[in-house]
C-alpha cells in the first residue's frame, strides 16, 4: 500500500510538472505588441481597415512595425504572425490609436475584439490620432523616448495623472459607451516635427467621434468632466483695466457638483435646468497684470475675475458639446436619477441635452501667492 | 465555503441581468430567503433529534422507493460536482492557458478531490477552513476599485431593465449562487448536540452573503449598468483593472486562488453523492466507492468541453438543486410530522 501510494504521489508530481510544459509562454519567444493602430485606407464603401502594430525589441531602442490592410484586427494579426519570427501576443498592449477617419465612422466594431480578448488588459489607452497613425508609429527618432509606443505611454500617463486630460482607458471608454447617461471621450494626438503632442480631447456620440475640445481648453474641460488633482491652468483675463492679463494657477485641484434644478414638463420639450458648481483652488504662480497682490481687495478682485473668465470658458465648452449632442460630463446620469424610469426611457437624451439650460457656477480660491509679496 | 464557488465570478452580471438596476437589494432579500431555508433544516434537525435524513426516511418509506431516489440524487450530485469543477477550469483556460488540455488539468483536480474525499468529513472541514482564509483576503482587493467607484452609476431605480423581464425564474437564476448550504443535511450523522453545526452554517452563509453584497456594490458602482449586463465574468474584469507598480493583470494570479473554493464545492457535492451511495451499498471495501464517485465526476466532466455549454449545464443543475434544497427539508418535516402523529396514535391505542 505504501509503495503504491508513493508511486501514485510521484506520478502526480510528474504529471503536475508536465502540465506546465504543454502551455509555454516564453518571453524570449514572444513578440509583445505594445501599440495597435487602426485606420481606414481611404474614403468610400470598399475601404479596408489599415492595421499597424508596433512591437518593441528587447534592446528597448527600436521597434518592429508591421502594417497591412485587412478586414479586421485579428485578421491583420495573422498576417503579422506570418511575417514575424516570434509569436505575437497581446498581453502587453498599452495603446490603441484610431485614425480620425475611422473614429468619425465609429470605433465600436474594432473595440469589440479588445473587450472580448481576455489577454488584453482594460487599462490600455484609447487615442484618436489627427495625423496618420501609421506614421506616428513608424518613426523612431523622437528625442523623448526610443520608441513611439513607450513615448506615447509615458506622455499620456503623466498628463492623465495630474487630471489635465481624462484618463481614457479601454475601461472608461466601454463603461461610458454602455451607459446611457454619458458619452465617452478619448485623447487626441497630433504629430509635430520632432514630438507628439496631446492636441485635445475627442468627444464621442455613441462610438463616433463628433467633436473636439482644443488643447488650450483641456483644463476647462477637465473642470467640467471630473475633479482635477494637480493641474496647471493658465487664464487670460479680459479686464477693463488694460488689454489682457495673464494668471496661472498651478497644483490646481477642483471638485465638481451637478445638480438638476428642474425637470418639469421634460417630455413636452421644455428645457431642463441643470446647475454645475465647480470649486477650485490653486497656487498663483504667475500673474502679469495691474492688480496688486499685496492688497486683500485686489486678491478678491482677481479671484472674482478668474471666476468670471473660467465661467465664460466653461459655458462656451458646454455650448459646443450641446451643439455636438455629446454629453461627456454625464449630466444624463444625474437627470436619470432625478426622474422616473419610464420617463427616462421615453426621453431622447441627446435632444434634451442639446436644449438643456446648463448654468455654471465657479468658485475660485487662491491657496497662496507664491514666495513674492506683490 | 461551499457557496463560495464559481458562480461568484458571474454574480454581478447575473444580478444585473436578472434583477435589473440596484439588484443587490434583491440579493439581500434572497439571502434572507435562503436563511429561511437553512432554518427549515434546523427544524428537521430538532424534530428528528439529530437523526440523519436516511434514518428518518427509511422509518416510514420502503427501501424500494427510496433506493432509486438515492441513486438518482447521487448521480445528480456527481453532475453538480463535476460541472462546478469543470466550469472553473474552462474559464481558467480562457484567461490563462489557452492551449492546455483542460481534461488533463481536470483529471489532476479530480485526484485532489479523491484525496480529500477519502478523509473523514472532519478533515474536509479543516481543509475548507484553511482554504477559506486563503480566499477571503481577496475581498480587500475591491478597495482598488474605489477610485473609479461612483454612486451615480447605481442609478436611483430599483429592479428596472432586467434583460429578460421580471419573473420568478430570473430571481431563481440569481439564487443559484447560494447553493451549497443544503449539504448541511449530510452532516447530521457526524455532529452531536454540542457541536454548533447550525451556528456555523448560518454564520458562514451570512458572511458569504455579506462578502458578495460588498462585491456586488463595488461592481454596480464600478461598471455602468448596461456594461455589467454585457460582461460574462465581471469579477475577472474587475481584477483586470488592478495595477500595482510591480505587477499588473493580477486576474491570472487571483483567479487561481479560487481553485480552493471550487475544490471544496466539488468535494462536498461528491461527499453528498457518497453518502447516498453508501446508504445503498453499506458494505463495500473502503475507498472503492470514493474512487468510483470521483471517476464519475471525471467522466461527467468529460462531456462539458466548451465554456458556453458548461455554463448552460451548470445553470441547469444548480437550478434543479434549488428545488431540491427546498423540497427535501419540507418532505422530511412532513415525514417527521407523520411519524409523530403515528406515535401518538400508537400510544393512544395502548
Amino acid at each position: 500500500m505504501s509503495i503504491n501510494k508513493r508511486l501514485l504521489m510521484s506520478l502526480t508530481a510528474v504529471m503536475l510538472m508536465l502540465t506546465g510544459c504543454t502551455d509555454q509562454h516564453i518571453i524570449e519567444r514572444a513578440g509583445f505588441v505594445r501599440t495597435l493602430a487602426y485606420d481606414l485606407s481611404g474614403e468610400g464603401e470598399n475601404t479596408k481597415l489599415r492595421v499597424t502594430a508596433s512591437i518593441p525589441k528587447s534592446n528597448h531602442e527600436d521597434a518592429i512595425v508591421y502594417t497591412t490592410m485587412a478586414e479586421s484586427g485579428k485578421k491583420a494579426k495573422m498576417i503579422f504572425d506570418r511575417q514575424n519570427n516570434r509569436r505575437l501576443v497581446n498581453g502587453q498592449l498599452r495603446q490603441v490609436v484610431f485614425g480620425e477617419r475611422l473614429a468619425r465612422k465609429g470605433v465600436w466594431s474594432n473595440m469589440d475584439t479588445l473587450t472580448r480578448d481576455p489577454s488584453i488588459g482594460s487599462r490600455l489607452h484609447i487615442i484618436v490620432a489627427e495625423s496618420d497613425p501609421h506614421h506616428i508609429l513608424i518613426r523612431n527618432d523622437y528625442p523623448q523616448g526610443p520608441t513611439a509606443g513607450e513615448y506615447l505611454d509615458t506622455l499620456i500617463r503623466t498628463e492623465a495623472k495630474s487630471g489635465e486630460i481624462p484618463d481614457t482607458t479601454l475601461y472608461t471608454f466601454t463603461r461610458d459607451y454602455y451607459d446611457d447617461g454619458i458619452d465617452p471621450v478619448a485623447t487626441i494626438l497630433k504629430e509635430e516635427k520632432d514630438s507628439l503632442s496631446i492636441d485635445g480631447i475627442a468627444l464621442f456620440k455613441n462610438d463616433q467621434y463628433v467633436g473636439k475640445i482644443d488643447a488650450d481648453d483641456r483644463m476647462f474641460f477637465a473642470l467640467l468632466h471630473h475633479g482635477v488633482r494637480a493641474g496647471d491652468l493658465n487664464v487670460s483675463i479680459q479686464t477693463d483695466r488694460n488689454a489682457e492679463e495673464q494668471a496661472t494657477l498651478e497644483y490646481l485641484s477642483s471638485k465638481r457638483r451637478i445638480k438638476v434644478l428642474s425637470t418639469r414638463d421634460i417630455l413636452e420639450g421644455r428645457p431642463i435646468q441643470v446647475a454645475l458648481r465647480i470649486k477650485l483652488s490653486g497656487s498663483l504662480l504667475e500673474y502679469i497684470g495691474a492688480l496688486d497682490m499685496k492688497k486683500r481687495t485686489d486678491q478678491r478682485k482677481l479671484e472674482a475675475e478668474l471666476e468670471k473668465t473660467i465661467n465664460r470658458k466653461c459655458q462656451k465648452l458646454i455650448d459646443h458639446m450641446q451643439e455636438k449632442k455629446s454629453d461627456p460630463m454625464g449630466i444624463g446620469q444625474y437627470v436619470r436619477n432625478s426622474i422616473p424610469h419610464s420617463v427616462w426611457k421615453q426621453l431622447k437624451w441627446e435632444e434634451v441635452f442639446s436644449k438643456a439650460d446648463i448654468s455654471v457656477h465657479v468658485d475660485v480660491k487662491i491657496r497662496d501667492y507664491g514666495k513674492s509679496l506683490h | 465555503m461551499i457557496e463560495n464557488n464559481i458562480t461568484l465570478f458571474a454574480l454581478p452580471r447575473l444580478v444585473a441581468e436578472n434583477m435589473g438596476t440596484n439588484g443587490w437589494v434583491g440579493y439581500i432579500f434572497l439571502a434572507l430567503v435562503s436563511t429561511g431555508n437553512i432554518l427549515l433544516y434546523l427544524v428537521v434537525y430538532r424534530m428528528g433529534k439529530g437523526r440523519s435524513m436516511f434514518d428518518i426516511l427509511e422509518k416510514s418509506l420502503s427501501k424500494w422507493i427510496l433506493y432509486p431516489v438515492y441513486a438518482g440524487l447521487a448521480v445528480f450530485y456527481i453532475m453538480i460536482a463535476s460541472f462546478v469543477g469543470k466550469n472553473f477550469f474552462l474559464i481558467f483556460q480562457m484567461i490563462s492557458f489557452q492551449t492546455s488540455n483542460v481534461t488533463f488539468i481536470f483529471l489532476l483536480f479530480c485526484m485532489m478531490v479523491y484525496f480529500l474525499l477519502i478523509k473523514p468529513v472532519y478533515s474536509i472541514g479543516k481543509a475548507a477552513t484553511v482554504f477559506a482564509f486563503m480566499t477571503w483576503w481577496t475581498l480587500l482587493l475591491t478597495s482598488y476599485q474605489a477610485r473609479e467607484w461612483k454612486l451615480i452609476r447605481l442609478t436611483s431605480y430599483f429592479f428596472e431593465d432586467p434583460a429578460g423581464g421580471q419573473v420568478l425564474h430570473n430571481w431563481a437564476e440569481v439564487y443559484t449562487s447560494f447553493i451549497g448550504y443544503e449539504l448541511c443535511i449530510f452532516l447530521f450523522p457526524y455532529v452531536n448536540k454540542k457541536s454548533k453545526l447550525f451556528k456555523g452554517v448560518l454564520y458562514g452563509h451570512l458572511l458569504t452573503a455579506l462578502a458578495q453584497v460588498i462585491v456586488l456594490l463595488t461592481a454596480f458602482g464600478f461598471f455602468s449598468f448596461q456594461q455589467l449586463q454585457s460582461l460574462l465574468y465581471p469579477i475577472i474584469d474587475m481584477l483586470d483593472f488592478i495595477e500595482m507598480p510591480f505587477i499588473n493583470r493580477v486576474e491570472n494570479l487571483v483567479f487561481v486562488i479560487f481553485v480552493f473554493g471550487n475544490l471544496i464545492s466539488t468535494t462536498m457535492f461528491s461527499f453528498a453523492s457518497l453518502s447516498m451511495v453508501k446508504r445503498i451499498f453499506p458494505k463495500t471495501r473502503p475507498k472503492r466507492l470514493e474512487f468510483l464517485i470521483v471517476l464519475g465526476v471525471f467522466i461527467v466532466g468529460f462531456y462539458s468541453k466548451y465554456l458556453s455549454q458548461s455554463e448552460y449545464q451548470l445553470r441547469r443543475v444548480l437550478f434543479t438543486e434549488i428545488g431540491i434544497a427546498f423540497i427535501l427539508p419540507m418532505l422530511l418535516i412532513l415525514v417527521l410530522l407523520f411519524q409523530k402523529l403515528r406515535e401518538r396514535m400508537n400510544s393512544h391505542e395502548h
